[in-house]
Parts: C-alpha cells; sequence; structure tokens
C-alpha cells in the first residue's frame, strides 16, 4: 500500500488519497479523537507550560522570571546534588526494572500452570500491588526496621548481625528495588492474560515433536507473549524514571540523597526550594532521556516482538 | 459465520453513545448535584459583600494535623464567643493541607482565605500577602504593646505587618528530659548539664544498646525539634547557642561559614556519630517514634530540645511520660557557659491578596486572640499565644515542666527571634542535608559550613533579592 | 519484518501415551515438588507484609513497639478497626472513593482507552505510529511538573474543589491503557476484520461487536487496574478538593497519617493506620476475586485457536 509521504529523501510529496484511503484517516481519527481532544486540553498546554517554566525562575508566588536556558545550564555544571540523582535514577531504572519483568514473568508462569489453588496463589500474588503507596511505606518501614523488624529479628536469632535496610545509604536503593519486586501484581497479571493466549495447539505440536519443557518455554511460551513483555518493559521503563511515591513516603530521598531519584530531586526543588523553573528543567531532562529509551526499545521491538497482526 | 448487520442499528448507536455520554454526565453532574456542592469561596463570585443575604464561608488551611484542625476547631466553632464575633460565618479548616496544595493555589491565584504553618516569611518577601496594618489600626484586640516583642515583630517584613499572631507564639528553647531515665542512668536530674559537653556526659549514659549492638534508647537527638529546626516560626538554634547572627536581614549576608558554624556542626553532629547515624535513621523510621515528640513520647529517647508546648504536648498524649517531665537551660559552648538562651517565635494568620474574605478572615484571627479562644486551644493542644496579659492568667504549674519557660521571662540573658530570611524554606533543606552529609563524614565540618554559606548566598541573589 | 506463528497448525493428533520410566516419573515428581515448593515459599514471603498489616492492625502499643516483634498477638484488640474507622469520617470517604473517583473513571478510562487503541491499530492511516508515538511520549513528562499549568486550567474551567479534574480527562484516554490495549487488539489476526469488512459491517460495529469481546480478559485488566490506581491515588485528590467531606479514601489515610505524625507518640497511632488500611484494601480484593475469573480460566483471545 503506496504511503501518503513518499519517501523520496529530501523531497516529500503528496498524493491526493483514494476514497478508501481518507476513509481509513477519518475512521481512524474519529476513533482517536477522545484521545484528540484530551490530549489538546489537559496535556498539550500543560507540558509546553511547563518548557516554559523551565526557562523561567518561578518561585510559584511571584511571576515567572526569564532566564532563558540557565536552568539546564547550571543542573549540567554546577548543582552539586545533580550528578547523585542522576546516578540515583540510572541505578534504579538498570535494576529495578529488569528484575521486575523478569520476576513477574517467572512468576506469571508459575501460576500459568496446572497447580491446585491457583486462584489463591494469584490472589497472592496479586495482593501487594493493590494496598496504596501510603500503606506500603509504613508497612515495610516497620518491617525492616532493625529494632523492630521481622527480618532482623529472624537475623538475630540466627546470631547475625541485624541489617539496617533503608536507613543505611547503600543499602536503601536495593531495599526499595526488593519492595518494588514485591509489588509487580500488575505486570503478573498481564503476563498471566498474555500466556493464556498462547494456544494449548501450540505446546501440543510442539510436545509431539519432542520439545523439551525449557525447549517449549523458550520456543513457543516467550515469543508468543513478546507484546505483553514490550509493554510491560517499556511502561516500566518509563515509570521506572519517574519514581516518587514510595521513595518520597519512606525514605524521603534519604539516607544521604541515597534515594534522591529525579522526580524526588524535582519535587523538592518545586515545592521546598521555590525552584519550579528548575523542576521544569529536570522534568524536560528526564523526558527527553525517557523518550530516547523508548524510542530504541521500540526500533528493537522489531527484531524480537511478534505480532499476529500486521495492521 | 455469523452474519453481521451491515450498519449499526439504531439501538446500538444510541446505546453506545448513551454509554459514554451517561458516564461522562455521571462524573461532571454527581458531585454536583451531592449536598456538599462547592463552597461559594470556590465561585467566581463578586466580591465579599456584608449583605446578610450571602452565605460567607471562610477557607482557612493549615499544615497542622487533625488535632487542631479537626477537634480544637470544632471547639472553637461551637464557642459562644465564634457566634458573638463572628455571626453566621462559617469556617473550613483545612488540615495537613500541604505546601504543594497552598503553593498550586496560590500561584493559581485561589489561594485560601487564610493560612496558617505555612512558610510564613517565604510569602511575605515575595508580595503575596495583604498588609493588615489598617485593620490593626482599628481594631480593639490586636495591638502591638500586647504581645511580647518577638512574637510581634515576626509576623511584619520591612516594616508591614503581614501575620496576626495567633494560635500559638510562646518561648522556643529548653532542654527538656525525662527525670526518670535520668535518675535511672545515675544521674541527677534536678543538676541538668548547661552545656554540649556535659551534655554529651548525660548521653552516654542514657543512650542504650541492647546486647546485639541495636539502639533501645536515645539520649538525646540534637537536630530533634527544636535543636535541629530552621524556619520562620522557630529560629536556628545553633546560631542561637553560639551566639551568631546567620543572616543579616538589613545587608542581606548570611554569615554561616564561620567557626562557630563549623564548632556547631562538629558538636551536634557528635551525638550522631556516637549513636551511629544509620541506627538513628533506622529509629526514625517507625511510626510513633519520630520527631518532634514521638519518640520522646514512646520513652525511646530521655533528653530533647522543644518549645514550651512540649510539656502540655506530652501530658496531654502520655500523662505517664509527662510526670517525670523536667526542663532546663537548652545547652551552649562551654565557652559561653554564662549564658541563658531563650527565643520567642511563633504562628500566624497570613491572609493572601487574592483571597477571598479578607476582613472576615482578620476577624477570625482577632477572635483566636480572644481569651475564650486561647483558652480552649491551651485546653486542647497546651499552646499558648505571646499575648503577654493571657500569659499572667495561665497556671504555669499546669503541665509538669511548664513553668521553667515562664521563668525563663525573667531569667534569659540572651534573646533571639528568627532571622528573617526570605529564603528560609531553602535554607533549611540545605542544612538538613549538609548535616547529615556531615555526621555521616561524607563532607567535613568545614566543608559543609562553607558550602552553606555558598548556597545559600547564591540562591538569595538568583531569587532577586541581593 | 514480524515473524508469522503459524496458527493453522496440523489437525490435532492424538498423543501416544506409552507408560512412563521410573526415571520419568520421579522426573514429574520433582518438577512438582519444586513447583509447589517455589510457590510456597513465594507466598508466603508475599503474604508477610500483610500478615503483619493485618496482625498490627489489632495490636495495642506496647505490642507493637516490642523487641523482639510479636508474631501472634494474645490478647488482641478487633475493636481497633472500629475506633479507627469512625476516628475520622471514613465512611463518607469510602463512599466518595467509590462513586464520585472510582467508578466514574474506570467506566472512563476502559471505554475511551479501548476507542482509542481501536483507532491506533486496526485501522490503517497515515501518521498513524508517529501519533501512536506522541500518545506514548505523554506518559513520559512527570506529573509533578504539569501540576501547577494543570490547575490553571482547571481553576479557568471552574472544576477546582470538585472531582471534575480528577474524573473528566479519564474520558479522554489514559495513554497507558491505550498502549495496553493497542499491544492486545494487534494479536488478533488481520483475517478477521478483514472478513467483517467484506461482510460489509462498519468498523464501529467491528469494535463494538467483534473486537472488543475478544479481548474481553484485557479489558476486564484495564477495569481493574484503573480502579485500583484510583483507590489508592492522595496526591491529585490532595490538590484539587478542599474540603475535607470530598476526600476519598486513599487521601483520608494520608491526612490521618499526617497528623498522627503530628502529634507525636498518639496512642494506638500504628494499629490505627494499620487498621485502616487492612479495611480499604479489602474491597479490592473482593473485586478481584471476581475479575479474576473473567480474564484468567481460559477465555481465548484470538478467534481461531487449534
Amino acid at each position: 500500500m503506496e504511503s501518503l509521504i513518499q519517501n523520496n529523501p529530501g523531497r516529500f510529496r503528496f498524493r491526493r488519497l483514494t476514497r478508501a484511503e481518507t476513509r481509513q484517516l477519518l475512521t481512524g481519527l474519529a476513533f482517536i479523537s477522545p484521545w484528540i481532544i484530551g490530549f489538546v486540553v489537559f496535556t498539550f498546554y500543560p507540558v509546553i507550560s511547563a518548557f516554559r517554566y523551565s526557562l523561567t525562575r518561578y518561585d510559584l508566588i511571584r511571576p515567572p522570571v526569564w532566564v532563558g536556558f540557565k536552568n539546564y545550564i547550571d543542573l549540567i555544571t554546577i548543582d552539586p546534588n545533580f550528578p547523585k540523582v542522576v546516578y540515583n535514577t540510572f541505578y534504579w531504572v538498570l535494576f529495578s526494572v529488569p528484575i521486575g519483568v523478569i520476576a513477574a514473568f517467572l512468576m506469571a508462569s508459575l501460576l500459568n500452570t496446572e497447580i491446585k489453588g491457583r486462584s489463591f496463589f494469584r490472589a497472592v500474588f496479586f495482593f501487594p500491588s493493590i494496598i496504596p503507596a501510603v500503606v506500603v511505606a509504613m508497612v515495610w518501614q516497620f518491617l525492616l526496621n532493625a529494632q523492630f523488624g521481622v527480618f532482623n529479628a529472624a537475623l538475630q536469632g540466627m546470631g547475625l548481625p541485624t541489617i539496617p535496610f533503608i536507613a543505611n545509604p547503600d543499602l536503601a536503593k536495593p531495599s526499595l528495588i526488593l519492595i518494588n519486586t514485591w509489588a509487580q501484581g500488575s505486570a503478573i497479571i498481564i503476563f498471566l492474560a498474555a500466556l493464556q493466549d498462547v494456544p494449548r495447539s501450540l505446546y501440543e505440536a510442539a510436545i509431539v515433536d519432542g520439545a523439551s519443557a525449557w525447549n517449549r518455554f523458550w520456543n513457543v511460551t516467550v515469543p508468543l507473549t513478546t507484546p505483553a513483555i514490550m509493554f510491560v518493559l517499556t511502561t516500566g521503563f518509563i515509570f521506572g524514571f519517574q519514581v516518587f511515591t514510595i521513595p518520597w513516603l519512606m525514605t524521603q530521598g534519604g539516607p544521604n540523597n541515597a534515594t534522591e531519584f529525579i522526580a524526588v530531586f524535582l519535587y523538592r526543588n518545586a515545592f521546598v526550594n521555590l525552584r519550579m523553573g528548575k523542576a521544569s528543567a529536570l522534568a524536560w531532562m528526564l523526558f527527553v532521556v525517557v523518550v530516547i529509551f523508548a524510542v530504541s526499545l521500540f526500533k528493537s521491538s522489531r527484531y524480537w516482538v511478534h505480532y499476529s497482526s500486521d495492521e | 459465520m455469523k452474519s453481521l448487520s451491515r450498519s449499526m442499528s439504531r439501538r446500538d448507536f444510541l446505546r453506545t453513545t448513551g454509554l459514554l455520554t451517561g458516564g461522562a454526565l455521571l462524573a461532571a453532574c454527581a458531585p454536583a448535584a451531592a449536598p456538599s456542592a462547592a463552597p461559594a469561596a470556590s465561585e467566581g463570585a463578586a466580591a465579599s459583600a456584608p449583605a446578610a443575604a450571602e452565605q460567607i464561608t471562610l477557607q482557612y488551611w493549615v499544615n497542622w494535623g487533625g488535632g487542631y484542625g479537626i477537634a480544637t476547631w470544632d471547639a472553637l466553632k461551637a464557642s459562644s464567643k465564634w457566634s458573638e464575633m463572628m455571626g453566621d460565618i462559617q469556617i473550613e479548616v483545612l488540615p495537613s493541607a500541604g505546601d504543594e496544595k497552598i503553593l498550586t493555589s496560590v500561584a493559581a491565584g485561589t489561594p485560601p482565605d487564610g493560612a496558617s504553618n505555612v512558610q510564613y516569611l517565604d510569602f511575605m518577601a515575595r508580595g503575596a500577602l495583604v498588609s493588615i496594618d489598617d485593620w490593626i489600626a482599628s481594631s480593639d484586640i490586636i495591638s502591638e504593646d500586647k504581645y511580647l516583642a518577638g512574637s510581634w515583630k515576626d509576623g511584619g517584613f520591612e516594616g508591614k505587618m503581614y501575620g496576626i499572631p495567633a494560635n500559638e507564639g510562646f518561648l522556643r528553647y529548653a532542654l527538656n528530659y525525662n527525670g526518670k531515665h535520668v535518675a535511672d542512668a545515675g544521674l541527677d536530674p534536678d543538676s541538668p548539664p548547661k552545656t554540649w559537653d556535659e551534655l554529651m556526659d548525660w548521653h552516654l549514659a542514657l543512650t542504650e544498646f541492647d546486647a546485639a549492638g541495636n539502639l533501645i534508647k536515645i539520649g538525646l537527638d540534637p537536630y530533634d525539634a527544636m535543636g535541629g529546626n530552621l524556619a520562620i516560626q522557630d529560629g536556628f538554634y545553633p546560631a542561637v547557642s553560639w551566639g551568631f547572627e546567620w543572616f543579616n536581614a538589613d545587608a542581606g549576608t548570611f554569615d554561616l561559614d564561620n567557626e562557630m558554624m563549623v564548632a556547631a556542626f562538629e558538636t551536634m553532629g557528635a551525638y550522631y556519630k556516637q549513636i551511629g547515624p544509620d541506627n538513628m535513621a533506622g529509629m526514625r523510621q517507625v511510626e510513633g517514634q519520630g520527631s518532634w515528640g514521638g519518640s520522646y513520647n514512646s520513652e525511646v529517647q530521655s533528653v530533647m530540645i522543644d518549645g514550651y508546648w512540649r510539656p502540655g504536648g506530652t501530658a496531654i498524649n502520655k500523662p505517664e511520660v509527662s510526670e517525670h517531665h523536667r526542663t532546663s537551660w537548652a545547652p551552649v559552648p562551654s565557652h559561653r557557659k554564662d549564658v541563658n538562651p531563650q527565643g520567642t517565635g511563633g504562628h500566624y494568620v497570613i491572609i493572601y491578596n487574592e483571597s477571598k474574605y479578607k476582613e472576615e478572615m482578620f476577624r477570625v484571627g482577632e477572635f483566636l486572640n480572644t481569651n475564650e479562644a486561647m483558652d480552649i486551644i491551651f485546653e486542647n493542644s497546651g499552646w499558648l499565644p505571646g499575648q503577654i496579659d493571657y500569659l499572667a492568667t495561665v497556671d504555669s504549674n499546669r503541665y509538669p515542666g511548664l513553668k521553667f519557660y515562664f521563668d525563663s521571662l525573667d531569667t534569659a540573658t540572651e534573646w533571639s527571634s528568627p532571622a528573617r530570611c526570605p529564603i528560609t524554606s531553602f535554607a533549611r533543606s540545605q542544612f538538613n542535608e549538609l548535616r547529615e552529609n556531615q555526621y555521616r563524614d561524607t563532607m567535613t565540618a568545614a566543608e559543609a559550613a562553607a558550602e552553606f554559606q555558598s548556597r545559600c548566598t547564591a540562591e538569595y541573589a538568583a531569587a532577586g533579592f541581593a | 519484518m514480524t515473524t508469522q506463528v503459524s496458527r493453522s497448525v496440523s489437525p490435532k493428533r492424538s498423543v501416544q501415551k506409552s507408560t512412563p520410566s521410573f526415571r520419568q516419573r520421579f522426573g514429574d515428581w520433582a518438577i512438582t515438588f519444586l513447583k509447589y515448593g517455589a510457590l510456597i515459599v513465594l507466598a508466603l514471603s508475599f503474604l508477610l507484609p500483610l500478615y503483619w498489616m493485618v496482625t498490627s492492625a489489632v495490636k495495642n502499643d506496647p505490642q507493637t513497639y516490642s523487641i523482639p516483634p510479636v508474631w501472634i498477638p494474645i490478647p488482641f484488640f478487633p475493636e481497633n478497626f472500629v475506633n479507627a474507622w469512625t476516628s475520622y469520617n471514613f465512611n463518607l470517604f469510602a463512599f466518595n472513593s467509590i462513586f464520585r473517583y472510582a467508578l466514574p473513571v474506570t467506566v472512563g478510562a476502559t471505554l475511551s482507552s479501548a476507542l482509542a487503541a481501536y483507532g491506533f491499530s486496526r485501522v490503517r492511516w497515515p501518521g498513524r505510529d508517529v501519533v501512536f508515538y506522541l500518545c506514548i511520549a505523554t506518559m513520559m513528562i512527570p506529573p509533578q511538573v504539569t501540576l501547577v499549568p494543570l490547575f490553571i486550567i482547571f481553576k479557568d474551567l471552574g472544576w477546582v474543589n470538585s472531582y471534575k479534574p480528577l474524573v473528566i480527562p479519564a474520558y479522554f484516554g489514559a495513554p497507558y491503557f491505550i498502549f495496553l490495549l493497542r499491544q492486545f487488539f494487534r494479536t488478533i489476526p488481520d483475517e478477521l476484520s478483514e472478513a467483517a469488512r467484506i461482510d460489509g459491517a462498519n468498523e464501529l460495529v467491528i469494535f463494538w461487536q467483534i473486537m472488543l469481546p475478544l479481548i474481553r480478559s484485557a479489558l476486564v485488566v484495564v477495569a481493574l487496574f484503573t480502579f485500583i490506581n484510583v483507590w489508592n491515588e492522595y496526591l491529585q485528590p490532595l490538590i484539587y478538593l478542599n474540603r475535607l467531606e470530598l476526600y476519598p479514601l486513599a487521601l483520608g489515610i494520608e491526612n490521618m497519617r499526617r497528623t498522627i505524625f503530628q502529634v507525636g507518640g498518639t496512642r494506638l497511632a500504628y494499629p490505627y493506620l494499620m487498621s485502616v488500611s487492612t479495611i480499604i484494601v479489602v474491597p479490592i480484593l473482593i473485586l478481584f476475586f471476581f475479575a479474576q475469573r473473567t480474564f484468567i480460566e481460559g477465555i481465548s483471545v484470538t478467534g481461531i485457536k487449534g
């Protein structure tokens, strides 16, 4: 099907659409029309505003003052916390997302097998993700505590030294990753739904062909669930970069800025330090990074994601 | 294969659109139709009119929790003084509003009618507030001579008054300790330490670890409550204790890179290093053992530097701890051993330029300064205003430990009040970060002080105040 | 180039069942043992925080702060549930959460996202994928910076201090769910749409009568997730609601937590917080049990199975 825009390098030529193509275009636009309206009203303006703020010094009380790209330049060159914040965020994303996705996939696979009490186990694995962040913070603070927490009580019972999970700067991020992996319920559900869609007949054919369990897993299950994996991975990265609520509530970015991620740092700058301009600049830098990540993922998806439809 | 209709039947079409619009209508209409409709304050109505026809409901947002916002205000609203002064004006007090909410509303031009326990000076210095001098001039209840000098002064900025002193405004600094813990540790509760060195001896005796090396009880956390706070209503204790002016409002300069600030970091940080920063952080991460009295009331902390409200707060929440509550002078460095430091501070009701019902809110401020209201507040939360006459009527023996603060009015030798710094909120977040760097040994005290100075100076200039 | 996994497989042949050898039987048994072992260990560790939450709810203060921790509180205090729930107007908060917030948002988000996902996946139109990337891109801006400009928009519309800013935008598609549903739509082979089109059905009919039922499991997932997210959301309501009576549950808990944290050493602070927390996850559990059956028990998504 010829595309509307001819791919001549440097030259775009439009040709008129056929009646069928026009109808397709209008149909497509009609379906996404609610989204378009919402985008224009609720997203476009705020996002552009955020960019505008990033070029100003804005304390939310007085009108914004133009400073050009100073916020961006200062962040990169002289801000004492920026390097740490960036390191924290990349650390988080590069560890928590893959670990979370793999763990969720394995658990979903486990749940997809013939087991007694399947409903019960599914509920158990899903529960953590329905608990509000406020509660998660309170419960885990207690659990991980050196004095009152059960983990450390168990360690002490075995004669081992206690571990100051979230009170220690070096252990704080791994502890949060642990909590994050515990709360992968939604990813498990998505994978479960996708696993359910793999036709049984394929497994049977594979068995007939003499494939082992691992073979079936790797050559039937995984390829057919790649759309779901793609989704969970992409959204995992997107939201991983924006991690905010749990570190804000549990550790307040500490100890010693160990959990000061970009969104946490941004929030502090916006509403505590009265530097909304700087916060907006941080947000836009984050945006660019996430876009690059997402585009790379999408481009790579061509090589490993299998869709059934070509549409 | 199932045959499909060629076009969507009218019924189907109606069903689909009906569902979507129904949902949207549900969303749009349901909240409005509900009994609690949006209050008058949020509609773009005309300016407040004193006419009896319009029901006025004031919006008062505070960063205090439900203890004040709900419990105390239920009593305040029900008092006869309220109806006498305010008629049928209603007020909605929103507790724990949060700075993000207040700042967002201010940025959008829809602030509440009044606010308290916010970053007062940050608003004053940026011209967001209504100056109340005219109303004060014609008020019978609010006038300068009625208040402690420090409490009054802090409600103003560059010669104009912006905040009605209200809710709370008495003295800020004393060493608060649990006499029983002290006695049990073999120390004499009647001879409290005066200097930081003496206090360290107490701290070492009072801090307890278990056999496995876990922290069981904190002796002193010097950065807890008033010791480590940096706020416009509370001041900055290191500067008080070491006796230097950390910010000069007239010159607009900071003096943080000096040997006193370095000594403060080192001295106060030493307590953290002795306990172990991880231990201290871990202790605080448990609900109910937080700072500002949580751990003190839970008896996992023996000593804290806090304001006059501590005796009342502890008595109301934990009478069994209050029994042993003792107070004395907040610590000073050895070379200033004879200094008895005390400070004023306090809270205000501030009114924004874009608040809807400004005069009515001022009247609420006046209401909060009547004896009836002050009684209710003292009963419910143990807070006292900076009003001299009222303070004279208070039974200072009401709560164990309270008397010391009253006595210090006469016996203090050095008085302080919070520095008028327009970037207080920023300075505070930097102080929190830098002191942690110091006691976790990622920075020396000298570096921390220098960094503190440079960051504040840079921010002050960049924020357009230089 | 996507590789088509062939779906039209050879007709089912009955698998020859030979008597399993001892080795095979042992292997099967070992796998089963490992499987259940892993499941139980995982389940226990997943349940631990929940167990802690529920037992903490019925403790008193000495039990809460005891070293070593109290696993089974005896005596326990179930009255904590009632006392904590009534200490604030949680019934009203629950009503707000369900009827003013979660339900309207769930209905809106699911439907509008499905519509948009369909348009992005099953209709071919020029520029479609670019616009889709734009849609995804909107997820990549941290919401903290759009908080203020968005608030200004809603203030100008006069929607502040109501649920409108929280609910109405849900009727215009949520990128996360558009993305998810698009992925599921794309697993449906073209042939199905083509056949329907040849039959003369218009796109809306195909959407409503064929495609939506086919991804029913994904729709239930979307509805469930939306409900849960809304149930647990507290920052947006904090910004837009000015009256305690309007507060949803999650914000009610946050308010309670801030209050308790302020006062310091309130009696039964932690048990009360845990009591309320336990109560508010219960409806979600119920919802999950109902939803579970729909999207998990062998619903076929594609119209063609071997």
